[in-house]
């Protein structure tokens, strides 16, 4: 991922996903392990297969992969299909709880940048028929959410589902045309959904690399964890007080070590 | 209002949650076990949550009145706090909410008949003039309209003349006081910065003026009233600033009738200072040097000196008997 990446769709399955990326403009970049597509404007979306465990090792697989190249953080969605006993088919909503039910473990999605209806949703490992509560089934969002967490914060990770099967209308009824059809029919609300969420990771993203000051201009300069810890601290002080010229200045000298700058950077600021 | 509602499902069927959930319909109400699975998580953001927080009704177990911390009130003695709820309406950015929770979502404890039998057994079996602070956690009077504080602890302390409830707020939230008969044991505290602190620092609350209007009505209804001048954050022209708002403060209120009046400087655990830092980068009051002193971060151009010119201000309008300083 390069650092202008920040959204991430987690989708279970390809017919799921060809709507979404189709509305995205996104294109495919990678086909295996995963097949991974992304567009210019920071999107990209893995398919993980359907289930708990996958959707872990998805989520999992990119942010790894990740890692070591970017600083950002990143937004998480995962969008798909659902089932619920009586809501209508094509029925979206925004997930404010989930349970795994093999486990109990529970998840709460934040709701600070949801404007429309809500539900709880619980995974269960096997297709529910009888849908015996007032809640969402599916069989990736606990494992997408658990994963998502060691990743991100949790107001950048949500699931959004929309109602493919109900009571009246049985998962078996479900066919290629309509997941596509719903999933199409979903976008616009996903995509002003993404908007607001993707304004929220930029804004976070400016704060936490607020006043850094990239370590590659000291040529020659070798900085620990620890002092580049301290010194991205210094840099933010410096701003944060209206010195960034001095900073500046400081910066732009010669240094014999990168401990001899920061205790200059330190004793500037006493 | 809120974001989202949570509730414990321990607390569910309460008269008081049924109450609270009245009156929000349309906000998405969501089960939980405890209340820490949404506010304790690590994975959170402060100064996301804070720009849209949650309500969290829960029950809170264990000792519910706690001691309060060294040099917190204004007497010597026994002095307890009790926080009904955590976080705050307001966002002041000094605040050391913000680096001691990670969640800024709030948190009512429903279970005020605990925290009352509680203070019972104190007043009863320990002290009966010990005095017990509210607003620690929280603005005690910020969310009155939700949660009906001071209608449920009012009459408590009402029974135990002799023990004394401070509320310490910035809130204008004084219908409650002015539409009963006021209790003398019952002090209302209110908190103030200069006018060009408060601009600066204090988010989402009312004026200096609103809180001056405010305590005189309470004068009127025979509430009595403190104040509490905290934090003192160094600033330019900070003598003038404050002499400017002691003497706005004084010459409207019954100086005479003013239960204590107390300074304050900015102080808060290093690990709380660390935690703010850090989700605020870019805020200049976090940038500044601090003396860390026994585990707790102070300001080093905010020192003793400072504080020793601004008492002896406050001095040309009260009486030294009614001061104390807060350590």
């Amino acid at each position: 991922m390069n650092s202008g990446l920040f959204l991430n769709f987690l989708i279970a399955h390809k017919l799921e996903a060809d709507p979404i990326v189709a509305h995205f403009k996104m294109g495919l970049v990678e086909k295996y392990p995963y097949k991974i597509y992304q567009n210019k404007e920071g999107m990209r979306l893995i398919i993980s297969g359907i289930g708990y465990n996958n959707a872990v090792r998805a989520v999992t697989y990119v942010a790894e992969a990740d890692k070591p190249k970017s600083r950002v953080s990143a937004g998480w969605i995962n969008a798909g299909i659902a089932g619920h006993k009586t809501d209508p088919i094509g029925s979206l909503f925004f997930i404010n709880k989930i349970v795994y039910q093999k486990t109990g473990e529970a998840y709460f999605p934040a709701l600070n940048l949801v404007n429309g209806p809500s539900k709880g949703l619980i995974t269960v490992d096997e297709p529910e028929l009888y849908y015996p509560k007032d809640s969402v089934y599916d069989m990736e969002g606990a494992g997408f959410f658990k994963a998502s967490m060691k990743f991100s914060s949790v107001e950048f990770i949500h699931s959004i589902k929309v109602i493919s099967d109900n009571r009246a209308d049985s998962i078996q009824k479900i066919t290629r045309n309509l997941i596509s059809d719903l999933m199409t029919k979903s976008c616009p609300q996903i995509q002003t959904f993404c908007e607001a969420l993707m304004n929220q990771i930029l804004e976070f993203n400016q704060v936490a690399s607020y006043g850094e000051i990239d370590l590659g201009l000291f040529n020659g300069l070798h900085f620990t964890a620890t002092q580049r810890v301290r010194f991205q601290r210094y840099c933010q002080r410096y701003c944060a007080l209206d010195r960034r010229d001095e900073l500046e200045s400081m910066v732009s000298s010669k240094w014999r070590s990168s401990k001899d700058l920061l205790n200059e950077l330190a004793k500037n600021l006493e | 209002m809120f974001s989202a509602i949570y509730i414990e499902e321990e607390v569910r069927d309460s008269v008081r949650v049924q109450e609270i959930l009245r009156r929000f319909p349309a906000v998405p109400r969501i089960s939980c076990n405890r209340y820490g699975e949404v506010f304790n998580r690590s994975a959170q953001n402060f100064r996301l949550q804070k720009k849209a927080p949650a309500l969290i009704l829960a029950k809170k177990y264990g000792n519910l009145v706690l001691p309060s911390p060294e040099g917190y009130g204004f007497k010597e003695g026994s002095s307890y706090y009790f926080s009904h709820m955590l976080n705050c309406l307001y966002d002041c950015r000094y605040c050391f909410l913000q680096g001691m929770f990670r969640s800024a979502n709030y948190v009512l404890f429903v279970n005020y008949e605990d925290f009352a039998s509680q203070i019972e057994e104190l007043i009863e079996k320990q002290d009966a003039s010990s005095i017990y602070y509210s607003g620690y956690d929280c603005d005690s009077l910020a969310m009155e309209p939700v949660s009906k504080f001071s209608k449920f602890f009012l009459p408590l302390f009402e029974k135990y003349p002799e023990s004394t409830l401070e509320i310490r707020t910035k809130s204008m939230q004084i219908r409650c006081l002015n539409e009963r008969a006021a209790i003398p044991n019952c002090i209302v505290a209110m908190s103030f910065t200069s006018h060009e602190s408060s601009k600066k620092h204090e988010h989402k609350v009312a004026s200096n003026l609103k809180r001056i209007q405010a305590l005189q009505k309470l004068q009127g209804s025979g509430w009595k009233v403190a104040l509490r001048f905290e934090p003192i954050i160094f600033e330019d022209g900070l003598l003038e600033n404050y002499r400017a708002l002691f003497f706005e403060i004084f010459s409207s209120l019954d100086v005479s009738q003013i239960h204590s009046v107390s300074i304050g400087e900015f102080r808060m655990p290093v690990s709380f200072h660390k935690n703010i830092a850090r989700i605020y980068p870019d805020e200049e009051l976090f940038a500044r040097e601090i003396l860390i002193s026994d585990g707790v971060a102070s300001l080093k151009d905010t020192d003793a000196d400072v504080i020793q010119q601004l008492e002896t201000l406050l001095f040309e309008h009260i009486h030294p008997e009614q001061y104390y300083r807060c350590a």
